[in-house]
């Protein structure tokens, strides 16, 4: 882990609002891992105090990309980086997803939990065969799809208002059309809260890893200000012993 | 170079209890510490308290983390081994629920190579809810609770004090009349945060405490009034990000100060804020 301060490369709207930032970050970029993510200082102010966590959603040689959506203060502060601002970033921070070899592969996304599932299409999709289901809100809300369809082999999707895909939640989607599959596939899942657990509820046979979000303090395991609890009893950090973790060891 | 009683600190700056773990972590950073505060240690295992447990307000942070922690004698076993190479002092933070835990707790921890024990009576997340006491708001209980830990050990000792809804001078003297060798002002303020949206608490536990730049002031006030009442180091605490912080709290009458809420921002920041002070302290 490295604290690194690293210049905006390039921003972009994918939606009204959601973001994509490349940031130069040499070290970060040359050692993260699919499932990682980095602690983004907005502001040399102490206002916002905290650093926002935002999972990687892709690298390129010395540059990170991250994704996001504007929720409150830090993210529209964030948004209105230019090129060639700097932020410290610190990371990779994490635990890594566990990269599937020669299966079956089902992505499923909620809304921006697309970001992180983006660098991990990019590793599987040599030696695996990928099925990316994409719930959103609505149709402008249906990111990077481009990308996706060349990592691919199918996508669905699903829209809460209909204006693509079909209408209603991914989860449902996720039921009738994949898990009757010959050969049992592995899941990766990335969304809300919501998500995951119905997620868990429906699918019973097969291995799912849930990337999670929860506020955090520090990111890095010394502050035990984000938890999700373990299966028995007490918590895990959601920042060093996830954020991707087994959804059977976990209470959703 | 700052002497306190047998205790030598090579610069005025400590990490405090919360904010850096228990101490296994960043050891290059806390090496160059005058010291660091484990995460509060109490005699039983506590789970935690329930997520979210941490939430932004302006300049500061709400927390309510609930003293998760394996208990003194797994942390015993097997976390202080780890910290024996530490090039620092090495500060304990203790956290009971009656002055019987206190000095079980310090006893448990006589015969290991700690440089000191930090007596947590303030922390606003363990009070008992029905009543919102914390052993810190009573002034006889404050002397109880560090005189039973005196009897048991020669270690030096740190009070950490509250100033929610009490006069900190009376617990601040009877922390010293029970034998403490220094006090440490201030621990976290009461706060709760609600979302607009949503109509609910943000916090698990609904309530937490409150730290960060948005406190420094109060801090330091609590630190000078302290200073000018009970003759007693003090490390302040509260607000702390840069080196500018630490020369506030020196000049309200502080000792040596705790680092807290600008460890979560970036864990570094202790270095920083020794690079900011050059050789000035």
């Amino acid at each position: 882990m490295i604290r690194e301060l690293s210049k905006v490369y390039k921003i972009e709207k994918l939606s009204p609002d959601i973001y994509s930032m490349w940031l130069v970050s040499p070290v970060i970029a040359k050692r993260a891992r699919p499932g990682q993510f980095v602690q983004v200082q907005i502001s040399d102010s102490i206002d916002p105090f905290l650093c926002r966590p935002l999972s990687i959603a892709n690298v390129n040689k010395n540059k990170l990309r991250i994704i996001f959506r504007i929720i409150g203060k830090g993210t529209e502060l964030l948004k209105d980086k230019k090129v060639d601002d700097s932020v410290y970033l610190l990371g990779p921070l994490g635990n890594q997803a566990e990269l599937a070899k020669n299966k079956n592969v089902i992505l499923c996304a909620g809304g921006v939990g697309i970001a992180p599932l983006l660098f991990l299409a990019k590793q599987l999709s040599k030696n695996n065969q990928l099925f990316l289901c994409f719930g959103a809100k609505n149709k402008k809300e249906l990111i990077l799809l481009d990308e996706f369809k060349q990592l691919c082999e199918t996508i669905f999707l699903t829209t809460e208002d209909g204006s693509k895909g079909t209408k209603g939640f991914v989860t449902d989607l996720l039921l009738a059309k994949l898990i009757p599959s010959p050969r049992p596939p592995i899941l990766y899942a990335a969304g809300p809260f919501g998500m995951l657990k119905k997620i868990r509820s429906i699918v019973t046979n097969i291995k799912i890893y849930g990337f999670l979000e929860e506020r955090m303090g520090c990111g890095c395991g010394i502050c035990f200000g984000c938890g999700v609890k373990k299966k028995d009893d007490g918590y895990l950090r959601v920042c060093t012993d996830g954020p991707v973790f087994d959804l059977s060891e976990i209470e959703l | 170079m700052i002497k306190i009683k047998n205790l030598t600190f090579k610069n005025p700056i400590i990490l405090a209890s919360g904010t850096f773990g228990f101490g296994d972590k960043f050891i290059e950073v806390a090496n160059k510490m005058g010291g660091i505060v484990t995460k509060g240690i109490t005699l039983k295992p506590r789970a935690g308290n329930p997520v979210p447990r941490i939430c932004e307000t302006p300049a500061g942070i709400l927390n309510s983390v609930g003293l998760e922690n394996p208990g003194v004698d797994k942390f015993k076993k097997d976390t202080l081994p780890k910290l024996n190479s530490l090039k620092t002092n090495l500060i304990v933070n203790i956290a009971g629920n009656s002055p019987s835990d206190y000095e079980k707790l310090a006893e448990t921890l006589q015969d290991t190579k700690i440089d000191a024990l930090e007596i947590n009576v303030s922390c606003p997340n363990i009070t008992d809810k029905s009543n919102f006491q914390m052993i810190g708001q009573n002034s006889k209980l404050v002397y109880q609770v560090v005189s039973n830990v005196r009897k048991k050990t020669k270690k030096f000792l740190i009070t950490k004090l509250t100033a929610n809804f009490i006069d900190p001078a009376l617990t601040a003297q009877a922390s010293v009349d029970a034998g403490t060798d220094a006090i440490c002002l201030i621990n976290t303020l009461y706060g709760v945060a609600f979302d607009a949206k949503t109509g609910k608490p943000i916090l698990g536990s609904i309530t937490g405490g409150l730290s960060g730049p948005a406190i420094k002031p109060f801090a330091l006030y609590c630190v000078w009034y302290v200073a000018s009442k009970v003759k007693i180091p003090i490390i302040g605490c509260g607000g702390i990000v840069n080196a500018n912080d630490v020369k506030e709290h020196l000049l309200a009458g502080s000792k040596l100060v705790e680092v807290g809420s600008a460890n979560l921002r970036n864990p570094y920041a202790g270095l920083e804020i020794l690079k900011g002070l050059g050789g000035q302290i």
